[in-house]
């Protein structure tokens, strides 16, 4: 699968959850390109919120004449997580942070699958980090990936700094799959240690997750390419056949070798080194990919 | 799909949507019938909320809160 189709893949998804439709439903509509559906997502949503604008002002504004108590129970009891997330970004941040810190984090965590970050950005920089992280973890205890990397964008760095502390290696290939945004993703990767770093890509290895991995560092910058391909050479594991063996498998050699290219002279010879003592055949297929 | 149905359903958003010319006129009309029912359901969904709301709010404010949503 090429880094086209994945992201394809990632923003299928993306509409599906919008349209609330199995994802596989929609892969009539892959022809518009990762762009296309991205302006359908985008003009959908912002539909959504444009035609009941009034109203849910209207609710934001309602929030000032009842106790945070019984506006925490309004939201969780009858307007649900959906209509409550259409709310969250027209409240005052003072506002938010205290009905936040009343209602249970499950609620919090399932109106974080339809905040759109975009909308909200005053909000959910506003919220404490405790807060950001509690509900980070239960939004990894779902698998909400896709869900975390919407707000990659719209996070305070130190909410992001405490939120990256959590999360497991598997965690990160997704986030980073779903991420949008080149230069957030790149800041997000700089924010792990070495050790984070290189337990991310063993992941990759152990769990078969290369696509992920290999999307995700495709699209962050030549700093963080050399950076993963030092770690690589200096790595007591021998990942690079494993990503090679992956990425001729999928269709990845591109991205493979524009990563590659990134790297320092010496560690580049390194990894030379050591792919000719794993499997001289598998260095041809990187200079091969490397030549063109 | 003519785009006066887009503009119809999605009003002035349906200027942010691509040109669909690299769809078939079926997978356009399964994207235009799911966007359709997806705005009926939250209609549907936005209307019993803001009813089930009220049923929490004090007697005294219902009238004020009926008043900012407009219900």
């Amino acid at each position: 699968m090429s880094l086209q189709q994945l992201e394809l893949q990632a923003e299928r998804e993306k509409l599906a959850r919008l349209l609330e439709t199995p994802p596989g439903a929609l892969r009539p509509l892959e022809p518009l390109g990762v762009l296309g559906l991205r302006q359908v997502r985008g003009a959908v949503a912002a539909h959504l919120f444009d035609r009941d604008a009034a109203r849910f002002r209207g609710l934001a504004r309602s929030t000032k004449l009842l106790p945070a108590r019984v506006v925490a129970l309004i939201a969780q009891k009858a307007l649900g997580p959906r209509l409550a997330a259409h709310v969250a970004g027209l409240l005052e941040p003072k506002t938010a942070v205290a009905l936040a810190q009343q209602v249970e984090i499950d609620f919090q965590a399932d109106l974080c699958l339809f905040l759109d970050p975009a909308h909200a950005g005053e909000v959910l920089r506003a919220m404490p980090v405790d807060l950001v992280v509690e509900t980070s973890r239960e939004l990894l205890a779902r698998a909400e990936y896709m869900t975390m990397a919407r707000f990659v964008d719209d996070l305070r760095d130190d909410q992001i700094q405490a939120v990256t502390g959590i999360l497991d290696p598997r965690a990160m290939l997704w986030i980073g799959f779903y991420v949008e945004s080149g230069t957030r993703l790149s800041q997000l990767i700089a924010r792990l240690d070495d050790a984070q770093l290189l337990a991310t890509y063993e992941a990759a290895s152990a769990e078969e997750l290369w696509p992920q991995g290999l999307a995700m560092l495709a699209r962050a910058d030549e700093a963080t390419a050399r950076r993963v391909c030092h770690l690589f050479a200096q790595a007591e594991a021998e990942l690079l056949p494993d990503l090679l063996a992956a990425a001729e498998q999928q269709d990845l050699m591109a991205e493979v070798a524009q990563i590659t290219r990134a790297a320092e002279a010496d560690d580049l010879e390194r990894l030379r080194e050591r792919l000719r003592a794993h499997d001289p055949a598998v260095l041809s297929q990187l200079e091969a990919a490397l030549d063109d | 799909m003519p785009r006066e149905d887009w503009k119809g359903l999605l009003g002035r958003q349906a200027q942010q949507l691509p040109a669909f010319d690299t769809l078939d006129d079926q997978a356009e009309n399964m994207l235009y019938l799911e966007v359709r029912e997806t705005l009926a359901r939250e209609e549907r969904a936005l209307a019993k909320a803001l009813d089930d709301s009220l049923s929490f709010v004090p007697r005294l404010l219902r009238g004020s809160v009926k008043k900012l949503v407009g219900v």
